[in-house]
């Protein structure tokens, strides 16, 4: 339940996506499966759009490996199912679908060549040999590594294979693609670099793609919308801006960048506001629950700002700080907060200025900004 | 010593000192690991094999290869090589269209039914040939077990004759040579990335079509390691032969015994020897090679 931030923010947001998408390309339908006795995929629905770039972000065991494995036919879920461009895909097997895959350890053919990996699928097909020829030269021209065509996959470095992989995947011009933390092997460097290339490429060849990770900078660098998953089903699906600015749950909240915390109870409400009562005083926010319910206040680190309130719109704490860590482009200033709670604001470096550790400041912020969620 | 006299000297000394800095390069000192084997091999194998080859050139008080001729000349000997070869190359086929499918289910079976499976494999190799082949005999008599149970299902009238016959010789092989297939393919396809058939299947390969292309080829150096044990090993087979088949059945390991034990002729022994050594020795290379080739192809 997303109830904080949603009216007349100072944000721009686009509007968030209707539940039931006419235009869905692939739709995945009440999706479940259990390994053992355990749920990894409880009632997953999830609908993308075609030539989108969709992002499966969640912490290792969350279920979006197995997600990927059921849309590609590597794994059949328990109930559910999976169409795409309107086609009953649930019960046809993974060398039917025409769903490409790069996985994680990119899984080339250690007995074949450069060009013979990216052949594979081509001559699987039973094409003619000169078309064969002629499509892995592209496949390999568009990854930039045709001048490898006849070597050995072991001499290419991590981010060469990487790229053989998605060439590989490519070749056969799949209808979908997928791809399962495929920049997770490289160093922190390349993994930037190749977020970037990653992203043009499949966005030039408009193929629609599927992209699972754990890591929040690949999605939100990366993808035209993200699906945040949590324990086997979807918490959240949203543009990336929506997913940070406007979190639906405190999963979501924690999972996706840092942010100030405060708990507390609703003491009252009026016009669309609640007011709760917490250990730093009374804050406001947009949204309506009844009094006395326990809730989670939370504030992104960058909407905080040292000084008083200005006029009614803003709430304002009084702290001293704690730690101020500067991190080159901007300042990160931790603030001594009562237990269970935490108060944290990036600045730009020069507003902070001058402070040391034991300062008393006011921090204000934007009620609008103030997002609250009922906790149990 | 004059100036020149010691530069020669240092000369030396570099040059010296450069080929064994090469001879360091060329051998990697773990390789000397490999010594006490070597060693141990070199006198206890290759010192008697070198006799054996001397002797089956050397005869008649001068070099000859008399004995080579007289052997090859006779067709009884080209029907004994023949026996050898139909008895090895059944027995090595045998095993391996058991032994492929079996090495999967082993790779495939899960900790503690792999380990009870493995056991299954291994122990019965602490029994012994001789043993084995003995129980065989049992086994395959007119009023053995075999023999009882086609005729309690009906499959025959009257018992089959097994024993003595080639299907009971290989059949017997089969059993005792068996899990030399079995482990290093067991040894490689275990070591297959399961995900690769994943890949394979993303790109639109059919079952067949990912055997064909992914797991025979990568199975591969397993399957040629087998068939180099099984060969090497059932080429050269003389207790089983013996008595699953007596004297009926000639096959070169048999003729050599003959000839060293009851004629006393050492000369022919040691052709015989050589010959079958010299068989075995282009199945090796030749699997090796392929090996190797497979290797390269990695």
């Amino acid at each position: 339940m997303m109830l904080g931030g949603t009216e007349g923010g100072p944000r721009e947001r686009p509007a968030p996506p209707a539940s039931r998408d006419a235009t869905a390309y692939l739709e995945v339908t009440g999706v479940e499966k259990q390994f053992r006795d355990t749920p990894v995929i409880q009632g997953l629905d999830l609908q993308v759009r075609a030539g989108e770039f969709v992002c499966l972000l969640g912490p290792s065991g969350c279920g979006k490996t197995t997600l990927l494995r059921i849309i590609a036919g590597l794994l059949p879920a328990d109930r559910g199912r999976i169409l795409l461009e309107g086609a009953d895909l649930t019960r046809v097997p993974a060398h039917k679908r025409n769903v490409g895959v790069v996985f994680q350890s990119y899984a080339l053919f250690p007995h074949l060549t450069v060009a013979e990996n990216v052949a594979f699928g081509l001559k699987a097909r039973g094409l003619p040999a000169a078309e064969i020829r002629e499509t892995v030269a592209r496949a390999l021209a568009l990854v930039r590594l045709d001048e490898s065509a006849d070597r050995s996959i072991f001499v290419l470095s991590g981010g060469q294979q990487q790229r053989i992989a998605v060439a590989r995947a490519l070749a056969v011009k799949p209808k979908l693609l997928l791809l399962d933390e495929p920049l997770s092997a490289l160093d922190r460097k390349l993994r930037e670099t190749m977020r970037m290339e990653l992203r043009y490429l499949l966005r030039d060849l408009a193929i629609t793609a599927i992209f699972v990770t754990h890591d929040q900078d690949e999605a939100l660098v990366m993808s035209d919308r993200i699906a945040v998953m949590n324990a086997g089903r979807i918490e959240q699906f949203d543009v990336p801006a929506a997913i940070y600015t406007r979190p639906a749950t405190p999963f979501v909240l924690d999972f996706v960048g840092m942010s100030t915390r405060l708990a507390g109870t609703v003491a009252g409400g009026n016009g669309g506001q609640v007011e709760v009562e917490t250990a730093l005083g009374r804050l406001r926010a947009h949204g309506r629950l009844p009094a006395g319910t326990r809730v989670l206040v939370a504030v992104r680190p960058e909407d905080l700002r040292l000084g008083p309130p200005h006029g009614h719109a803003e709430n304002a704490v009084t702290l001293r700080v704690r730690d101020p860590v500067f991190l080159g482009s901007k300042l990160i200033l931790h603030f001594h907060a009562p237990e269970g709670d935490r108060v944290v604001a990036e600045l730009p470096p020069a507003a902070g200025h001058g402070l040391v550790p034991g300062d008393g400041v006011t921090v204000s912020w934007d009620v609008a900004a103030t997002l609250v969620y009922p906790t149990p | 010593m004059s100036p020149t006299g010691r530069e020669t000297a240092l000369a030396g000394e570099l040059a010296l000192g450069r080929r064994r800095g090469r001879l360091r390069e060329r051998v990697e000192p773990i390789s000397l690991l490999a010594l006490p084997g070597t060693l141990y091999l070199s006198v206890a194998f290759g010192v008697p094999l070198l006799l054996l080859l001397v002797r089956s050139v050397y005869g008649d008080g001068g070099l000859s290869v008399a004995s080579y001729v007289r052997f090859f000349e006779d067709p009884f000997s080209w029907a004994v090589i023949w026996n050898t070869l139909k008895a090895a190359l059944l027995t090595t086929l045998i095993c391996l269209l058991a032994g492929y499918p079996a090495a999967f289910a082993l790779a495939r079976a899960s900790g503690a039914l792999q380990a009870l499976l493995l056991t299954a494999l291994i122990l019965p190799l602490s029994v012994g040939v001789v043993v084995k082949a003995f129980a065989w005999t049992i086994l395959l008599r007119s009023d053995g077990i075999v023999n009882r149970l086609l005729l309690l299902t009906g499959l025959t009238e009257a018992p089959v004759r097994l024993i003595f016959t080639q299907p009971g010789l290989i059949l017997g092989a089969v059993n005792v040579f068996l899990p030399f297939m079995v482990l290093p393919i067991f040894a490689v396809v275990k070591l297959i990335d399961r995900s690769l058939l994943d890949a394979a299947a993303t790109l639109g390969a059919s079952p067949v079509h990912r055997f064909l292309h992914v797991t025979l080829p990568l199975t591969m150096p397993g399957v040629i390691a087998g068939v180099a044990f099984v060969f090497s090993m059932s080429v050269s087979m003389y207790v089983i032969p013996t008595l699953l088949m007596g004297d009926r059945f000639k096959t070169l390991s048999i003729l050599i015994a003959r000839s060293f034990l009851f004629m006393r002729d050492r000369a022919a022994g040691s052709t015989l020897a050589v010959v079958l050594l010299l068989i075995a020795v282009a199945v090796v290379v030749a699997s090796a090679m392929l090996s190797r080739r497979h290797q390269h192809a990695r």
